[in-house]
């Protein structure tokens, strides 16, 4: 294995990248040119575009180096906040170049380009993360874990405000699994969780009531729980059903009740069109390009967030599994990456960036097929998305710039608190 | 210690790796077959229904008196009806698909924009081709949406889901009874609005004008409470839909489900490929009924004439049976309107002739007293009661109690002497049958009226159809309603129709259900014989014929009843002088600035309606404007002139027949000559001949008032 990492051996990490690019491109062709055949669909054209300008900047940053960008890292992380908090800014000052859609501001208007900044913060993040933990030794300690955890928490609640609760969510991943691997004590980060557990009711009553029909929607699907929840309770005579508990005082009794009726055809929408495209596709799928969901469009966002559910169509479970392993690989090359790299921050920053593509992929993946709720994290390197893919091909940049460009000067281990290690 | 943490990471992540594959083997294996019959199922189109047609209405000839005729609806798409934003969006994006425009926000918005202009443009269009208002098709546009709206509230209750109904995803009829050249205009000016659907449908015709009136009855759209009681929901084939027509009243109501037929349907996917089996419509059977067009056209005419000849009468009526199987070969009611007159105009016809009342169904809906006519089924009750022998004799001297000329009054001008049933039966005696009542006691004659069929339904089947009303048993009454009921007055009351059954009960011996549709359904009422021996049915049927065909009789004579040189037929009845309320009457009332007047109204109600807020009167006292005529009626049949005593059951020719004419005084003067002339009419017919089926022209009219009534025998009831 480890001839593989040698000066060039980063690279490989490309190899299960590819696959999936090639996926997204041809359905995004075949949902969006079903009315022209032989033609190359806008979308594509612009996919193709967007994924030569990543790996164009993904070449750039190999070549700058990870070391040279790192030490930017904070300045980085404060610019991405500063844009993230002109986002904010707009909800009392209109600013011209953000755009309200849906009632969210996620994006910023750059000329005929719309960005989002959320996705740039995701990288700076992990940078600026990295850096703060790169040397340090006091995360051993619980109060050590305060400025990590603030770093994460700022942007969360400017992502909060936006609101965008799906990328939001993915920072807490990282930051634990970036915490634990740089060696903070696992009774600490336990600690976090469980106050965190503890917390969530009150993040429960923060969201929007949107949001909670969403999450609420993953145990909705099933019928019987539906049915269960639809039916009065024994103790509590006043209430018309059970899940008269769940409804937020924003909807009155009638629609929360006609809410849970009609599930499938408001909230369980998309969700239910996306098992039916899914389930329809089978062992071997309907094949490239077609299929009842190809040509017509059942599933709203079936090029973007739910082109998961697109390929579980087209190739059926075979496609779905070699998805699966396509992350799988990234996953593990890009922690073989860390391992190999003796470099505290470079290992840092390698594990942070294959833990945000891993997540992203497990959110969306378990979005389609109903494990999780409906958020808007795209699938990566396979949704339509200018900025996604941009940006992570920049992580994979900087992934591969951590693999060439590892000092090698560090020949011995990095310190460790080997000794501590049993008490975890 | 790093690498190992990583490690562990990495098995951890394997778990929703593990996760997502076992969910994806569920869904796509497990129940791949599920799901893929589900995608199937969502290329489905609604299904396209085929509307049939309305069964035809015949008379018993054949001739064709209601159907349904071919026009043209200019129809809309409800998505463009309610200008819901979602729909407009869905065809903004087609629209730009179609053209290869990329479909972005910016892009649809303006093409919504542009479509929003185009709508606009199109019930313009409809406005100009029409020759209508957009405000009426904006209020046209309103009443659909809230009928549409109404179906979904009704459903979302019953299925207690907010469900979209069929109702929102189809186009509906915005200007409707489109001929076929404004058909065709439409179609070529309208080709560019997609969502302008010009679809063949049908206009219901009726013919035989204003003598068929009242009968078709009315026909509109279903309302959302007739969704909630379709009686045959199973199927989307013969449930009523939004749009559909039902009977509400008359024929169209009674032979309702005969008539609906079931309509045709046919679904396809979005590939075209067809999923179910197409069906065809089934259109309507046709309702044959027993009435002749002929006889009743020429009736109408006839009471027509009767009504205008006779003022201040009001109106009138008319019913001919066949008395072996009680069909209704005429049912005529004076004044009428034309059955192609639509519902909104309908509605105006009782203000606009509030003396007329055009709307009321009098042959079978209003109920009269019957005065004297009600003597053909008091004398045979009475006999077959005891109360009464047939050589029982009363002496008249023109009223019941001597001293009192005032009270209970017979002939008020010359006393009948001593009468006997038959006499008192052709000179229609009260004196007489004020004994008779007395004798027999109201709870008596009551029991004896319903065995004739009073106070119930005829078994027509028409919604229409009133039962009259009978006394009512009172304690300690004495013998005034009993002498009142035994001339037909007082609280009894009773429809020509009923009359007429009660004269076919006389002649038969047997009450039996009228029928206007011999193949009805519903055949719930029994006929009975009533218990009536046959010496005394005798000895009626003999005071009948002497009423039309002896001297003496209240109908006898050229000008009133006889059939003018009849060999083979012989006319019975019985005429009757109802005394009925005033019309109008004299309100003395008080106004506002003090002054007391004397003003004639038909209600007190009316008149203050006639006064501005501030200035209505009060009332103080009210007398009768004047003394109105009676209602004249004559109730007969028709028999075989050597057996007219017998029961007549078989005979060719046996109809029975009831005439009144509302306010025109004497009925044996009045309505007599009415009856007769319809009966004449009958016998042409049955012979082969023909008869006037238009209009008589007024001269006719006045020549026939100006003869004076010389063989008239004075009558009060």
């Amino acid at each position: 294995m480890s001839s593989l990492f040698s000066t060039r051996g980063g690279w490989i990490i490309l190899l299960p990248v590819l696959p999936l690019l090639v996926a997204g491109v041809l359905t995004i062709q075949a949902t969006n040119a079903s009315d022209q055949p032989g033609r190359l669909a806008d979308e594509t054209v612009k996919q193709i575009a967007y994924g030569a300008a990543g790996i164009g900047c993904m070449i750039l940053i190999v070549t700058i180096g990870y070391l040279r960008i790192g030490r930017f890292s904070y300045i980085l992380f404060g610019i991405s906040i500063l844009v993230l908090a002109c986002l904010v800014i707009d909800r009392w000052f209109d600013l011209p170049f953000v755009p309200v859609k849906r009632n969210t501001r996620r994006w910023l208007q750059v000329g005929g380009l719309q960005v989002q900044p959320s996705e740039m913060m995701k990288v700076a993040y992990v940078l600026g993360l990295a850096w703060y933990l790169r040397y340090r030794s006091n995360y051993r300690t619980l109060l050590g874990l305060v400025p990590p955890f603030m770093l994460a928490l700022v942007p969360m609640g400017l992502i909060k405000l936006q609101p965008d609760l799906g990328t939001l969510l993915l920072f807490l991943p990282v930051l634990f699994v970036v915490l634990y691997a740089a060696g903070a004590k696992g009774k600490h980060l336990a600690a976090v969780i469980v106050m965190g557990l503890l917390c969530s009711p009150l993040f429960w009553t923060k969201i929007e009531p949107y949001q909670q029909l969403r999450i609420t929607s993953v145990m909705l699907q099933n019928r019987a729980v539906r049915d269960y929840l639809s039916k009065p309770m024994p103790s509590r005579p006043d209430l018309p059903t059970r899940w008269e508990y769940f409804r937020p005082k924003e909807f009155s009794q009638s629609r929360w009740m006609l809410e849970l009726a009609n599930w499938e055809n408001v909230t369980g929408y998309q969700l239910t069109r996306s098992k039916i495209a899914l389930g329809s596709g089978g062992l071997f799928g309907q094949g490239s390009g077609r299929g009842v969901f190809v040509q017509y469009d059942f599933l709203p966002e079936r090029h973007n967030d739910f082109i998961f559910a697109m390929i579980g169509h087209q190739w059926g479970i075979i496609g779905g599994v070699l998805t699966l392993l396509c992350y799988g690989l990234i996953v593990v090359f890009g922690y073989e990456i860390a391992v190999l790299t003796r470099e505290p921050f470079g290992r840092l920053v390698a594990v942070g960036l294959t833990t945000m593509l891993a997540f992203q992929a497990i959110t969306n993946i378990c979005m389609a097929i109903g494990l999780g709720p409906v958020t808007g994290v795209p699938l990566p390197f396979v949704s339509a998305g200018g900025s996604s893919l941009v940006i992570n091909f920049m992580a994979l940049g900087l992934i591969i710039s951590v693999a060439r460009d590892r000092p090698l000067l560090f020949t011995n281990r990095p310190f460790e608190f080997e000794t501590e290690e049993e008490e975890d | 210690m790093f690498e190992r943490r990583l490690r562990l990471i990495m098995v951890l992540m394997v778990m929703p790796v593990i996760a997502v594959t076992a969910r994806l083997v569920q869904l796509q294996i497990l129940e791949g077959e599920e799901y893929a019959s589900k995608a199937e199922a969502l290329l489905i189109k609604p299904m396209r229904l085929y509307p049939c047609l309305r069964g035809e209405i015949v008379d018993s000839e054949g001739v064709r008196l209601a159907y349904d005729a071919e026009s043209w609806d200019i129809c809309v798409h409800y998505g463009i009806l309610s200008e819901a934003e979602d729909h407009l969006r869905a065809m903004a994006r087609e629209r730009l698909g179609r053209r290869g425009i990329p479909r972005t926000a910016d892009n649809v918005a303006e093409e919504m924009h542009k479509l929003g202009i185009e709508i606009n443009e199109s019930w313009h269009a409809i406005a100009r081709l029409t020759g209508r208002q957009v405000e009426e098709l904006d209020a046209v546009r309103e009443r659909r949406l809230r009928q549409v709206q109404r179906i979904k509230e009704v459903v979302t209750r019953r299925r207690k889901i907010d469900t979209v109904v069929d109702e929102e995803r189809t186009v509906h009829p915005i200007v409707q009874g489109l001929n076929h050249q404004m058909c065709v205009e439409a179609k070529v000016q309208l080709a560019e609005y997609p969502w302008v659907e010009v679809l063949v449908s049908h206009t219901r015709r009726y013919e035989g004008g204003d003598a068929m009136g009242h009968l078709y009855g009315m026909l509109n759209e279903v309302g959302p409470d007739d969704l909630r009681e379709n009686s045959n929901n199973a199927h989307i084939l013969s449930r009523y839909l939004l749009g559909d027509l039902i009977g509400r009243t008359g024929l169209e109501r009674l032979g309702e489900q005969w008539l609906r037929g079931r309509r045709g349907c046919e679904q396809e996917d979005l590939r075209g490929v067809p999923t179910t089996q197409p069906v065809a419509p089934v259109d309507g059977n046709t309702m044959r009924l027993s009435l002749n067009l002929r006889l009743q056209q020429y009736c109408y005419h006839r009471l027509q004439a009767a009504v205008r000849e006779h003022p201040p009468s009001t109106g009138g009526a008319a019913v001919i049976l066949d008395v072996p199987t009680r069909r209704v070969l005429a049912l005529v009611s004076y004044p009428a309107f034309d059955p192609n007159l639509p519902d909104t105009e309908r509605a105006k016809l009782a203000a606009q002739d509030p003396f007329g009342q055009p709307h009321v169904f009098r042959a079978v809906h209003q109920p009269y007293p019957p005065g004297s006519t009600i003597k053909a089924m008091v004398l045979p009750s009475a006999l077959t009661e005891g109360k009464v022998g047939p050589g029982t004799t009363y002496d008249c001297v023109g009223h019941l109690f001597p001293g009192l000329p005032n009270k209970w009054q017979c002939d008020a001008r010359r006393a009948h002497g001593t009468v006997d049933p038959v006499l008192a039966v052709q000179k229609s005696c009260n004196v007489f049958f004020y004994h008779v009542g007395e004798n027999m006691g109201l709870a008596n004659l009551v029991k004896w009226m319903d065995r004739f069929g009073f106070g119930r339904v005829t078994g027509i089947g028409l919604i229409e159809d009133a039962t009259g009303t009978l006394p009512q048993l009172r304690r300690d009454m004495g013998a005034g309603p009993a002498r009142l009921a035994a001339i037909g007055q007082g609280e009894v009351s009773a429809t020509p129709l009923q009359l007429a059954n009660m004269m076919a009960t006389v002649a038969s011996g047997v009450w039996k259900p009228v029928t206007i549709w011999p193949d009805n359904p519903d055949q719930s009422l029994q006929g009975y014989a009533l218990p009536i021996p046959a010496a005394n049915w005798r000895l009626v049927r003999e005071g009948l014929y002497k009423v039309v065909n002896e001297q003496g009789g209240t109908a006898y004579g050229p000008l009133r009843a006889k059939l003018a040189g009849e060999e083979e037929f012989v006319l019975l009845g019985k005429t009757g002088s109802a005394e009925a309320p005033a019309l109008e009457r004299l309100y003395r009332c008080r106004f506002p600035d003090g002054t007391e007047k004397t003003i004639k109204a038909r209600t007190f109600r009316e008149l203050r309606n006639r006064y501005p807020e501030g200035q209505k009167p009060e009332y103080i006292s009210q007398e009768d404007a004047q003394v109105y005529p009676t209602h004249g009626w004559f109730v007969g049949y028709l028999t075989t002139r050597g057996h007219y005593l017998e029961p007549a059951i078989d005979g060719e020719l046996n109809v029975a027949i009831a005439v009144i004419v509302e306010y025109a005084g004497h009925g044996g003067a009045v309505a007599a000559p009415v009856a007769r002339d319809m009966l004449q009419a009958m016998i042409t017919l049955h012979r082969g001949g023909t008869i006037e089926t238009a209009p008589a022209d007024d001269s006719t009219v006045r020549s026939a008032a100006a003869v004076t009534d010389a063989a008239g025998e004075g009558e009060r009831p």
